[in-house]
């Protein structure tokens, strides 16, 4: 088996920081750290249920925005699209494909407090030389309940059923 | 520390139905490592069975990677 996905997220966060990149780590992933693990609960393979992108919150500044450009710049992003666009903190979502998966960048989470508080209750760890935040426990079931598709319901039942850590 | 049910031996076979799993301590980086792993394999699965992305409302701004030609 190829550590794909763990290669994406440990050059991605390099470059991030590298370039001062302030993000957090949301999504599926976020999911699965807090303890449900989508693919190892009734995976359908074929049936469009799961989705294998790593997600990040980005704090919604110009100033980030730039150095989310010269990081994706320096992982052999073509960036000159961006650097034409005016940043805009309701609209700059990214998308990067990989094969198989997606890195995506967010501006905003909706149901959640402001990017600074939400990155003060984050899980700080380190992970292949890189500090990595990810989202709370607690902020993560927020944003869940506001967007309600099918998918996040799920995601709140399970969670619910695990206990929170005691780093929580 | 997060507890998970971690499943240390198995035996399917045809006179047995066991399983033996215990309840282990996993550190924030291995609890990270551990869906690593499980999105990895995944992928992995879904290369040769790939499904259509869910819409998600949102407008995405799809990037791509440099070509010989943009470098």
């Amino acid at each position: 088996m190829t550590n794909e996905v763990r290669t994406a997220l440990q050059t991605t966060c390099a470059a991030f920081a590298k370039y001062e990149v302030d993000c957090l780590i949301i999504g599926g992933i976020a999911v699965g750290f807090h303890g449900y693990n989508r693919v190892s609960h009734g995976f359908v393979p074929g049936s469009g249920d799961l989705e294998n992108d790593i997600d990040f919150w980005y704090r919604p500044s110009i100033e980030n925005y730039l150095n989310i450009i010269k990081a994706l710049d320096e992982l052999g992003i073509d960036t000159r699209e961006l650097s034409e666009r005016v940043f805009d903190p309701k609209t700059s979502f990214l998308r990067i494909p990989f094969i198989g998966f997606n890195v995506e960048l967010l501006p905003q989470m909706v149901g959640v407090d402001s990017f600074t508080n939400c990155k003060g209750r984050a899980l700080k760890l380190t992970l292949d030389g890189n500090t990595l935040f990810v989202i709370n426990r607690y902020d993560l079931l927020r944003n869940k309940e506001a967007i309600g598709r099918e998918i996040d319901k799920r995601d709140i039942e399970e969670l619910k059923k695990q206990k929170p850590s005691s780093e929580e | 520390m997060a507890m998970k049910k971690v499943v240390l031996y198995s035996d399917f076979s045809e006179k047995k139905n066991l399983q033996v799993s215990e309840d282990i301590v996993l550190a924030p980086a291995e609890r990270l490592i551990r869906i690593l792993d499980l999105i990895d394999l995944h992928v992995a699965i879904r290369a040769s069975n790939p499904i259509q992305k869910r819409s998600d409302n949102i407008n995405w701004i799809e990037l791509k990677f440099k070509t010989a030609h943009d470098k």
